[in-house]
C-alpha cells in the first residue's frame, strides 16, 4: 500500500514544486545567474568587429548554449567586440547587447535574445533590461490533415510571439494528432505554427486561444514571411520521430520491397532491435525475447498469433495500418504494457473526413480492399478487409518451399497438394467520432480467419484446421482540466482454434496385381480438439502538464484466459498437425486451461531540468491474482544539445504469460505460433534492463546509437537437453523448467534522405543472448550475433526502385558427431516396438553456428494517374525477393540413408544433413490502387 | 555492359546527373555488390569429422574369440579403411586383435552403408566368462580403452520348458507371466526366439527387453496354431545405454556410458550372458 500511494503522490509531490501561472521574465546585468543555469555557462568568446548576429552565433557555438534570436530585429551593421573568454554567457551577453534595444531571457533550454518592452530604453551602463510581465496559459489542440482531416502524429507545433523568431513552447502530437504545450505566454500576440516535412500550418492570433486549436496541415509549406517549417520528423524515417521507439510509417511500409505485399511486420524487422527467427516469419522477437514476451497490439488489444501463412505475413492489413511502433525494451511509452520483452504497437488510420475514399491491391496471393468516408460532419469510418486467392500462387509457392526441403517431415510429410484447400482473410472496421478539440470517441474491430480443409473423398486423411482471431477496441479521449488529457481504453481479443484430422482411411487406386482398391473412409481420429486464448483489457490514463513536468497515470485490469483441449491418438503426427510429435507417449491428451487477472497501476513524469538535461521516471505496480505483487521501476536521465542527445536508462518488467510452444525446434524457425498460460506459480518472468543511448543528427543524417543489457529471470522454457529436435510444443506445464536468460548488444540505426528522391536507412546489430536451463547454458536457435539490415529507395518522377540487403551471422547448430550403429534389434514396449540401429550422437548444445545469411531483395513500383471512378491512381508493382538466390539454411535435420539391398533391407539409419532452406529467389507482383 | 563500364559511362564529363551524390550512389553500389558477393561466398556446408571411428565389441559369454568391427562413418566407401591396433584385457591375459580381412565376419553388427571398415578378431584363451574386461588401443587421432563387465546367465523360473495355454475360442492375446533373476551387471535382455505359425516358419527378429517390461510374453492367437520357442541373454548397461538412446535425433552430451571413451573413437563394448534354456509355448495343434 505504501508503495502504491508513492505512485500516485510523486508526481503530484513534483508538480507541486514547479512553476504555476506567473512568471516574471527579468535580465540584468551583473546580476549572476543560479550556478549550473544557461547563463552560468562560460562564454569562451573572444570576438572583435564582428557583427551582433555573427557574434550572437559565435557565442552559441563556443558555449554551446542554444541561443534563440531574430536577424531582422537586430540593428544593421552593428558590430560588437567582446573579450570574454573567461566571463560566463550572461556577462557576455551584456557586453554584447550594449548599445541595444535588446533584452534577453533563459527559457527552458535556451537563451533568446527579445526586444524589450519599452523600446527606446537601452540598457543603462549595467545592461539592466526588464521584460515583460505574462500571464501564463496552456496551450491545446489537434493536428489534422487538410483534406482527410486524419489526424496527423509527431507533427512538430511552436508558439512563437510576434515579432520574435524565438518559439516559447514547442511541442510534438502524439498518435492521435493531439497536443499540449503548457507555459504559453497568455497575454501577448502569437503565431502557431505546426508542421511536418513538407507539410505547415500557421496561424497569428491576439493571445493564445483557449479553446482547442484545429491545426489543419496544407500538402505543402505556406509562403508566409520568417515561417520556418520546424520539422523533426521525416516520412520513411523511423527513428526521427521519437527517441526510443522506432516507427514504421506508410511511406517506409511502402518503400520496402514488398514479401507478397507491403507488410507491416516484415517492416519492423528493419529495426536493429528486432530479429526474425527466420524468412518465413514476419513478426520479429526482440532483443533475445521471444514471441510470446512480446504483444503485438492493435488499437491498444493484443492480438494472439497475428499472422497469416504460418507467419509468413502479418495479419494486420496494411491498407488500415497508420503505423508500428516497436518499443524495444521497458520505458515510459512501455509502462502502459507491461510485457517482458517490448512490444509491436500498431496504430490504425482513421477514416477519411473529406470524401468517400476506396484503396487496396489486387496481388497473386490475395486482394484487399479499403473503404473510408465521412457520415455528417465529426463522424468518419474505414473499412477494411483482405482474402487470399484460392489455389494457383499457394500451390507453386507450395511446390517452390517442397522442391528446397521446407516440407517434409516438418510439416508431417504433407506435398504442395496439401496447401491448396489452405484460405485465409481478415476485416477491420473502425468508426471515430470528433465532436471538437482533442476529443474523440472511435471503436474498431477485427476479425481474421485462416482454415485449411482436405474433404476429398480420394485422400486417406481427411484434414479440417480452423483458426482466427477476433477483437474489438473502444477508445475515448477528453480534455483533463485546462492542461491534461484523459485516455479510457476498453477492448477484448480472442483467438480460437479448431482442429479435426482423421487417418487409415484407404484411397481409390489400382493395385499391382490390377486390381482396384476401393476407396474407404477414414476410420481413426489422430488429432480433435480446440483451443483458445482471450484477453479483455480495460486502461484509463491520464496525462498532463504541470510547470515543466508531464505526468502519466494510469490503471489497468486485464483478464487472460487460455484453455488448450486436444487429443491426438498417432504421437507420430507433427508439422502442420501440430503438436503430436511433442507429446509423450504415455500423454496422448493435451487438456490445459487457466484463468488470471491482472491489475496494475503506473505512473511517470517526464521532468525538464536545467543545461539540456531533462529525466524521466516511473513505476507500474502488477497485482498477478493468485501468484505475486511485483514493482516495475524506470528511470532515465537524457541531455539535449543542439544537434545531439544521450540517454541512460534502467528498468525492469514481469509478465506471467509463458508460452507451450519450444523454440528450440525446427518447426518453431518455420512455423509461427504461441498457445499461452500464465505461469502457475511466483515468481513471475521478469526482465531488467539497462541501456545507454546517443543519437545525433546533421543535415539530412540521422544516426541512432543503442546499448542495452538486460537480464531474464524466472523464465519458464522446455530444456533442451531432454530432446533438442523434438517437443514442438509441451503437453503439460509441468514440462516447463525454470530458467534464466541474459541479452546484450549494441544497436546502430542510421538514415539518410536526399532531394533528388534517394533515401537509405541502414541499420546494424550486435548481441549475445544466452539462455540457461538447469546446468545446461546455450544460445537459443532463433539468434543471430551480427545482424545488418540496408534498404534503399530511389524515387524518379512516378517510378520508385528498392532494395534491401540482410546479412547476418549463422544461427545457432548442435554439431552432429558420429552415427554410432548397431545390428537390428526390435524394442518390445507396451506400445508397441520401433526399430531401433543406431545413436546420433551431438555436440554441445548449439555450440556451432550454421553459415552466414545473405539476402537481397529488389522492388519497383510506379505510380500513374487514372480518371476512373472520379480519379485516383494506380501502383503496379514487382518484388524479387532473394535476388541471388543465396541457398541460406534454418537449419536441418538427420536424413534417413538410401538403402539399396538385395534381400530385406535392414531399417535406415540417418546419415547425412537435410538442410531446410530459407527463402528461395521469388518474385511477388500485386497493383496497388487509390480512388 | 559491365556494371565497370556503366560506372566509367556514368562518370564522364557532361553526363553527371547527380552532381556531387553521384560518388555516393556508385560507392553505395560497389559496396552492395562486394558485401553480397563476399557473402554468398561464405556458405560453406557443414561436414562431418572423417577421421573418426566407431567400434563395436560385444563379448558373448562362452566364446573364445571377440569380433570388433571399426568403422570410419564419414568416409565414402572408396575411402581409407581404420587403422586400429587394440587388444583385449581378461582376467589374467592380454590378447591383441588382428585384421580378419573378411567382411562377412562383422556382418550382423553393422556394416551396412557404413563406410570402410575393418572387422578385427582376438582369439582368447580362455571362454569369455561373467567378469570384467578391458579394452586398449590406439588410431590415427589417439589412443582408446574400454571397459566391461559380462553379466551372468538369467535364472528363468517360469514358464516351465513347454506351456500348452488354453486354447481361445476367438482371437485374444495370451498372456504367459515370466519369472526370473538376473545378477546386478545385467540391464536388460536380448531374446532369441523361433516363431511358427501353422507350420510356417516366421522370421524372429532378436528382441531387446527392458526389465521393467520383461514380466510377461504376450502372444496374439488368431485363429492360427502358434509355437514359439524363446531363449533369454542377459546384457550389461554399456549396451542398454546405447540402445535407449538410438532414434533420429541427436544424443547430447553429458552422455551415458557406452563402454569407450578416447578422442575420436565412439561405440559400445559390452558382454552377453550366456543363454538360458528354451521355452517353448505351444497354441492350437501344430
Amino acid at each position: 500500500m505504501r508503495v502504491l500511494l508513492l505512485t500516485f503522490l510523486l508526481p503530484a509531490t513534483l508538480a507541486a514544486q514547479e512553476p504555476q501561472q506567473i512568471a516574471l521574465l527579468r535580465g540584468q546585468v551583473g546580476v549572476d545567474p543560479e550556478a549550473g543555469s544557461l547563463l552560468a555557462t562560460p562564454a569562451r568568446l573572444t570576438v572583435s568587429g564582428l557583427l551582433l548576429s555573427d557574434a550572437l552565433t559565435r557565442l552559441s557555438q563556443r558555449s554551446r548554449v542554444q541561443i534563440a534570436f531574430s536577424p531582422t530585429l537586430l540593428p544593421q551593421n552593428h558590430r560588437v567586440r567582446c573579450d570574454c573568454a573567461a566571463l560566463i554567457t550572461a556577462r557576455a551577453l551584456d557586453q554584447l547587447l550594449a548599445g541595444t534595444d535588446l533584452g534577453y531571457v533563459e527559457l527552458g533550454s535556451q537563451i533568446v535574445v527579445v526586444p524589450r518592452v519599452e523600446r527606446g530604453i537601452a540598457p543603462d551602463q549595467d545592461g539592466d533590461v526588464r521584460g515583460r510581465v505574462h500571464a501564463e496559459t496552456t496551450l491545446t489542440g489537434i493536428v489534422r490533415d487538410s483534406v482527410s482531416l486524419e489526424p496527423v502524429a509527431f507533427a512538430r507545433v511552436t508558439v512563437t510571439p510576434l515579432g520574435s523568431e524565438a518559439a516559447v513552447a514547442s511541442g510534438v502530437s502524439d498518435r492521435y494528432g493531439a497536443f499540449v504545450l503548457p507555459a504559453v505566454p497568455a497575454s501577448v500576440p502569437v503565431r502557431i505554427d505546426a508542421g511536418t516535412f513538407g507539410y505547415a500550418w500557421t496561424r497569428t492570433y491576439d493571445a493564445p486561444p483557449s479553446d482547442p486549436v484545429r491545426a489543419l496541415l496544407g500538402p505543402r509549406p505556406i509562403g508566409l514571411e520568417h515561417l520556418y517549417v520546424a520539422s523533426d520528423g521525416r516520412p520513411g524515417d523511423p527513428i526521427s520521430s521519437s527517441r526510443d521507439a522506432f516507427i514504421v510509417d506508410t511511406a517506409l511500409l511502402r518503400g520496402l520491397p514488398a514479401m507478397l505485399e507491403a507488410d507491416v511486420g516484415h517492416a519492423t524487422a528493419v529495426s536493429p532491435s528486432a530479429s526474425a527467427p527466420s524468412d518465413y516469419s514476419s513478426l520479429p522477437y526482440i532483443r533475445g525475447g521471444s514471441s510470446h514476451g512480446t504483444p503485438v497490439l492493435l488499437d491498444g488489444m493484443r492480438l494472439f498469433n497475428a499472422f497469416h501463412l504460418g507467419g509468413f505475413i502479418s495479419a494486420i492489413n496494411p491498407e488500415v495500418v497508420k503505423s508500428a511502433t516497436v518499443l524495444a525494451g521497458p520505458g515510459a511509452d512501455h509502462l502502459a504494457v507491461g510485457s517482458l520483452s517490448g512490444a509491436i504497437d500498431i496504430a490504425t488510420r482513421d477514416g477519411a473526413r473529406d470524401r468517400r475514399r476506396t484503396s487496396g491491391s489486387l496481388g497473386i496471393a490475395s486482394s484487399r480492399v479499403s473503404v473510408e468516408g465521412p457520415v455528417g460532419g465529426s463522424v468518419s469510418y474505414l473499412i477494411g478487409a483482405r482474402r487470399s486467392h484460392p489455389g494457383v500462387f499457394l500451390g507453386l509457392v507450395a511446390r517452390g518451399l517442397e522442391g528446397i526441403g521446407a516440407f517434409r517431415e516438418e510439416f508431417g510429410g504433407r506435398s504442395h497438394d496439401d496447401l491448396h484447400p489452405y484460405s485465409f482473410h481478415d476485416l477491420y472496421a473502425k468508426v471515430t467520432t470528433n465532436p471538437g478539440g482533442v476529443r474523440r470517441f472511435s471503436v474498431s474491430s477485427y476479425l481474421n480467419s485462416e482454415s485449411l480443409q482436405v474433404y476429398d473423398p480420394g485422400p486417406r486423411r481427411t484434414l479440417g484446421l480452423e483458426w482466427g482471431n477476433a477483437a474489438v477496441s473502444v477508445h475515448y479521449r477528453d480534455r483533463l482540466g485546462d492542461n491534461g488529457i484523459l485516455d479510457v481504453n476498453l477492448g477484448h481479443s480472442r483467438f480460437r482454434s479448431d482442429l479435426l484430422a482423421l487417418g487409415e482411411g484407404v484411397a481409390p487406386s489400382v493395385g499391382a496385381d490390377g486390381d482396384s482398391i476401393k476407396y474407404k473412409p477414414p476410420t481413426n481420429t489422430l488429432l480433435f480438439g480446440d483451443g483458445s486464448m482471450s484477453e479483455t483489457r480495460a486502461d484509463v490514463r491520464a496525462r498532463w502538464h504541470a510547470g515543466r513536468a508531464t505526468i502519466t497515470v494510469g490503471t489497468q485490469a486485464t483478464r487472460f484466459h487460455g484453455h488448450h483441449a486436444y487429443s491426438l491418438e498417432e504421437a507420430g503426427i507433427w508439422g502442420v498437425w501440430g503438436i503430436g510429435h511433442a507429446i509423450t507417449d504415455v500423454l496422448p491428451r493435451l487438456a490445459l486451461r487457466d484463468i488470471r487477472w491482472r491489475l496494475a497501476a503506473y505512473s511517470s513524469v517526464d521532468v525538464p531540468l536545467r543545461s539540456g538535461f531533462s529525466t524521466r521516471g516511473g513505476l507500474r505496480i502488477d497485482r498477478f491474482k493468485a501468484l505475486a505483487t511485483t514493482l516495475a521501476p524506470f528511470a532515465e536521465l537524457s541531455y539535449t544539445a543542439s544537434w545531439w542527445g544521450a540517454r541512460i536508462s534502467g528498468s525492469r518488467s514481469h509478465q506471467a504469460l509463458a508460452s507451450l510452444r519450444n523454440e528450440e525446434t525446427l518447426l518453431a524457425s518455420l512455423l509461427s505460433y504461441d498457445l499461452l498460460l500464465p505461469v502457475g506459480e511466483a515468481p513471475v518472468p521478469r526482465n531488467t534492463e539497462f541501456s545507454v543511448g546517443w543519437e545525433g543528427t546533421r543535415g539530412r543524417q540521422r544516426v541512432r546509437l543503442d546499448a542495452y543489457r538486460r537480464t531474464l529471470d524466472h523464465l519458464r522454457l522446455a530444456d533442451p537437453g531432454a530432446n533438442p529436435g523434438t517437443g514442438t510444443v509441451l503437453a503439460d506445464t509441468s514440462l516447463w523448467e525454470r530458467a534464466t536468460g541474459t541479452a546484450r548488444g549494441i544497436e546502430a540505426t542510421w538514415s539518410w534522405a536526399w532531394d533528388r528522391g534517394v533515401s537509405v536507412l541502414g541499420s546494424y546489430r550486435w548481441a549475445s543472448v544466452s539462455r540457461t536451463v538447469g546446468s545446461r547454458t546455450y544460445t537459443p536457435r532463433f539468434h543471430r550475433d551480427h545482424e545488418f539490415e540496408l534498404g534503399s529507395s530511389y524515387r524518379r518522377g512516378a517510378s520508385s526502385w528498392s532494395a534491401q540487403l540482410s546479412l547476418g551471422s549463422g544461427q545457432p547448430d548442435t554439431p552432429w558427431l558420429v552415427v554410432v550403429r548397431g545390428p537390428q534389434l526390435r524394442r518390445d514396449e507396451p506400445d508397441g516396438y520401433r526399430p531401433h540401429r543406431a545413436v546420433l550422437l551431438g555436440g554441445e548444445y548449439n555450440s556451432t553456428k550454421l553459415p552466414h545469411y545473405a539476402r537481397l531483395d529488389v522492388g519497383w513500383r510506379r505510380e500513374s494517374a487514372v480518371s476512373w471512378f472520379g480519379g485516383g491512381s494506380v501502383v503496379p508493382y514487382v518484388t524479387v525477393a532473394n535476388l541471388l538466390n543465396r541457398r541460406n539454411v534454418v537449419g536441418w535435420r538427420p536424413a534417413l540413408e538410401n538403402t539399396i539391398c538385395l534381400r530385406t533391407c535392414p531399417d535406415p539409419v540417418p546419415d547425412h544433413r537435410a538442410y531446410r532452406r530459407q527463402l528461395p529467389m521469388i518474385p511477388f507482383i500485386g497493383v496497388e490502387f487509390r480512388f | 555492359m559491365s556494371a565497370r563500364e556503366g560506372f566509367e559511362r556514368a562518370a564522364r564529363p557532361g553526363r553527371r546527373r547527380f552532381g556531387c551524390s553521384h560518388e555516393f550512389v556508385r560507392g553505395l553500389l560497389v559496396a552492395l555488390t562486394v558485401a553480397v558477393s563476399t557473402a554468398c561466398e561464405l556458405f560453406r556446408p557443414v561436414d562431418l569429422d572423417p577421421d573418426v571411428v566407431v567400434l563395436s565389441l560385444l563379448l558373448e559369454s562362452g566364446q573364445t574369440e571377440a569380433r570388433m568391427l571399426a568403422i570410419h562413418p564419414h568416409r565414402g566407401w572408396r575411402g581409407a579403411a581404420p587403422e586400429i591396433t587394440a587388444t583385449l584385457e581378461g582376467p589374467g591375459w592380454t590378447a591383441a586383435f588382428v585384421d580378419t580381412g573378411v567382411r562377412e565376419e562383422c556382418d550382423g553388427w553393422g556394416g551396412w552403408n557404413d563406410g570402410p571398415f575393418t572387422c578385427l578378431r582376438a582369439s582368447l584363451p580362455e571362454p569369455i566368462a561373467p567378469g570384467t574386461y578391458g579394452l586398449r588401443g590406439r588410431m590415427s587421432r589417439g589412443s582408446f580403452t574400454g571397459e566391461t563387465t559380462v553379466p551372468g546367465m538369467p535364472l528363468l523360473m517360469e514358464p516351465s520348458d513347454t506351456l500348452r495355454p488354453p486354447v481361445p475360442d476367438t482371437s485374444a492375446l495370451i498372456l504367459i507371466p515370466l519369472h526370473y533373476q538376473v545378477d546386478s551387471t545385467t540391464s536388460a535382455l536380448l531374446v532369441d526366439g523361433e516363431l511358427v505359425v501353422e507350420g510356417q516358419i516366421i522370421e524372429f527378429e532378436r528382441r531387446f527387453w527392458e526389465l521393467a517390461y520383461a514380466d510377461t510374453i504376450d502372444v496374439f492367437y488368431d485363429g492360427d496354431s502358434i509355437t514359439l520357442d524363446l531363449q533369454f541373454r542377459g546384457i550389461g548397461p554399456n549396451y542398454s545405454n546405447w540402445f535407449r538412446h538410438t532414434g533420429g535425433e541427436l544424443v547430447l552430451p553429458p552422455w551415458p556410458s557406452f563402454g569407450i571413451e578416447g578422442e575420436g573413437v565412439y561405440g559400445y563394448f559390452d558382454g552377453i550372458s550366456a543363454p538360458t534354456r528354451w521355452i517353448h509355448i505351444v497354441v492350437g495343434e501344430p
